[in-house]
């Protein structure tokens, strides 16, 4: 079992007028055997940090740090090295399923595309990509026209089915779902809690699950790291029930399921530099020391809060 | 589907009728008798008014606009577009008989704007702002500069003239077509490149080529099988007015490397003022270029399975 590790991973792009941080000193490790989530607001780097860990950053992003996975550090990797990991390492499910989908193409070719990176010969291939459409519960007289089908013929419900299928195809020991749940309604987002499920019971390592959603957090998640401004800032297994950081209490009151109370100010404009802490501006429980020095992380790898309110 | 083609297939029938009123307007507002200049050709010095009149009747030049456009449409339909004035030979049949020279012309021309056009966008797309595409960038933009007829002026002096390696003029075998489809391919080799480029780039922004991506297949699968049909709808669009401009632009080839074709042919009638040959050069083109959209049209919509399968045009 392989942990993925994040140790001071930067990353930045060039704009005109110098650098967007999406990235600032990142270091957590995604525990084998979890399903971790890392929630926060758009911006804040969640899905940079996903990209990053697929190794399907723009060109132009520049990197530092590392990522580990086992022995491999993914940022010293060839484009081929990380192609290879692709897919058979590190799954993704996209957000999105209707556009993560070639319109053009037929949705077999699409699996067997995936399918076909993994062990095995045709025929096994052949009783793979039937058994994986069964258990992520298309009926089996269905199968043969869902197959050869288009995207567009589909419902969007069979296309978020297909697209967690295509995630574990090529038998990844990671999965990354990058906002599973963006856009859905609700009987759709009731389905992928169901599909994510499902990916588990395919005997996965491990999960990351980008989102905004906080019921799939709740519901599926072991535990949760909240990001802001390019930064985690909270991590733990009882982050949502017993949130430590002012930031995490706000975002969470926010939630519409928590009483949607809007949170004060905005988040700072990536790219903005920053004395102190990045949350400190809009801090109800600010301290002088928050605005003249940026609070390091407290506690251990598994439960961590970056704030002096917890030093 | 067939709603589709159907509704297309009607919709060809008017513009059909306006390119033939078109045709026919020509021969009416361009200056010059013709009744007079056919006389000349006749070797009739002397133009008497008498002469003039019984020409005209003989031309059917005398009778009102409308009657002459019916007339001569009614024979169109039957494939029958007149006499040329200078020598009396049927306008259609000499159509017919050099219409394989430019088809073969058109049909060589075609094959290399299609198979190097989309290389070198695909290519030129593939190694974006590295260095191949950089020099394909350069050569294309410098096809598109060369005036064709310049450009088979330097043909001809290079390879027929100084290499002898290929025939010039007149028909001699395959060997022939060579440098003519050259000429009149490049720019339009050019041009389709551009757009494939384009078009393949606007693929790569799209969600389902990063989804591709995170799949860990070959770039040259991502490329060929998820890009490749994406970004080939605009261009196959592009091919087919292409080859409405190809099949035009070989009068000044033809005329260039000596291909008794039908652009040839026009250019002669030109200088003759030979009207029943202009018009019914531009009637049988039009037609032709109508009958190609259609065809294309019809094609994207089969390369497109939401318009084949989903029935909505």
């Amino acid at each position: 079992m392989r942990d993925i590790r994040l140790d001071q991973v930067e990353i930045r792009f060039p704009v005109k007028e110098g650098f967007v941080e999406a990235a600032v000193g990142v270091t957590t490790t995604f525990q084998s055997g979890e399903i971790t989530a890392i929630i926060g607001e758009s911006g804040c780097g969640k899905s940079v940090l996903g990209l990053a860990i697929l190794g399907l950053l723009p060109i132009y992003a520049q990197i530092s740090g590392s990522i580990w996975l086992g022995e491999n550090d993914l940022f010293r990797m060839s484009p081929k090295q990380m192609r290879n990991l692709r897919g058979r390492e590190i799954g993704f499910i996209a957000q999105n399923p209707a556009d993560s989908l070639n319109p053009v193409r037929k949705i077999k070719g699409q699996l067997m595309e995936a399918i076909r990176l993994s062990q095995g010969d045709f025929s096994e291939h052949n009783k793979k990509l039937y058994g994986l459409l069964k258990d992520f519960g298309f009926p089996k007289e269905q199968l043969t026209r869902v197959l050869q089908s288009y995207p567009f013929q589909l419902s969007g419900g069979m296309k978020q089915r297909i697209s967690s299928a295509m995630g574990i195809a090529s038998d990844a020991n990671w999965i990354l779902a990058d906002e599973p749940s963006k856009g859905l309604d609700y009987d759709l987002r009731e389905q992928t809690y169901e599909n994510l499920r499902q990916i588990k019971k395919h005997g996965v390592e491990g999960m990351i699950i980008i989102t905004h959603d906080i019921v799939l957090a709740e519901k599926l998640c072991d535990s949760v790291a909240v990001m802001y401004s390019g930064q985690i800032i909270e991590k733990g297994k009882n982050v949502l029930s017993n949130p430590r950081h002012p930031y995490t209490k706000g975002l969470l009151d926010s939630f519409p399921s928590h009483g949607m109370h809007a949170m004060e100010g905005k988040s700072p404009a990536p790219g903005e530099i920053m004395l102190g802490c990045r949350f400190a501006s809009r801090c109800s429980k600010a301290m002088p020391v928050c605005r003249k020095q940026s609070p390091t992380e407290y506690g251990n790898n598994e439960e961590m809060v970056r704030c002096f309110l917890y030093d | 589907m067939i709603r589709y083609t159907g509704k297309r297939f009607i919709s060809v029938i008017p513009v059909i009728i306006g390119i033939s009123i078109i045709a026919f307007m020509l021969g009416l507002i361009t200056p010059g008798d013709p009744a007079a200049m056919a006389l000349g050709r006749d070797g009739v010095s002397q133009v008497t008014p008498q002469l003039l009149e019984n020409k005209r009747q003989e031309l059917g030049l005398d009778q009102p606009g409308l009657i002459q456009y019916l007339n001569w449409a009614k024979k169109a339909i039957k494939g029958d577009l007149g006499k040329s004035y200078v020598d009396h030979t049927s306008v259609s049949g000499e159509i017919l008989r050099r219409l394989p020279v430019t088809l073969t012309l058109s049909g060589y021309t075609m094959l290399l704007v299609c198979v190097f056009g989309l290389l070198f966008g695909v290519y030129s797309a593939a190694y974006l702002n590295r260095i191949p595409d950089v020099i394909m960038k350069f050569i294309m933009n410098l096809l598109m500069a060369f005036p064709a007829f310049w450009l088979g002026i330097i043909l001809i002096i290079v390879f027929g003239e100084n290499l002898k390696l290929l025939p010039t003029n007149g028909i001699d075998g395959i060997s022939s077509f060579i440098l003519p489809s050259v000429t009149l391919a490049s720019a339009n080799i050019a041009m389709t490149g551009r757009l494939m480029r384009s078009s393949m780039l606007e693929e790569f922004g799209k969600q389902y080529m990063l989804a591709a991506d995170a799949k860990g297949i070959r770039r040259t699968q991502i490329l060929l099988f998820h890009a490749l049909p994406n970004a080939m709808l605009p261009v196959i669009t592009y091919l087919g007015s292409c080859l409405g401009g190809i099949l035009g632009g070989s009068a000044v080839i033809e005329t260039i490397f000596s291909l008794p074709g039908i652009g040839s042919y026009v250019l002669e009638a030109i200088h003759a003022r030979d009207y029943p040959i202009i018009q019914g050069y531009v009637l049988f083109m039009g037609v032709v270029y109508v009958i190609i959209s259609l065809g294309i049209d019809l094609l994207c919509a089969l390369l497109n399975p939401k318009m084949r399968l989903g029935g909505k045009a």
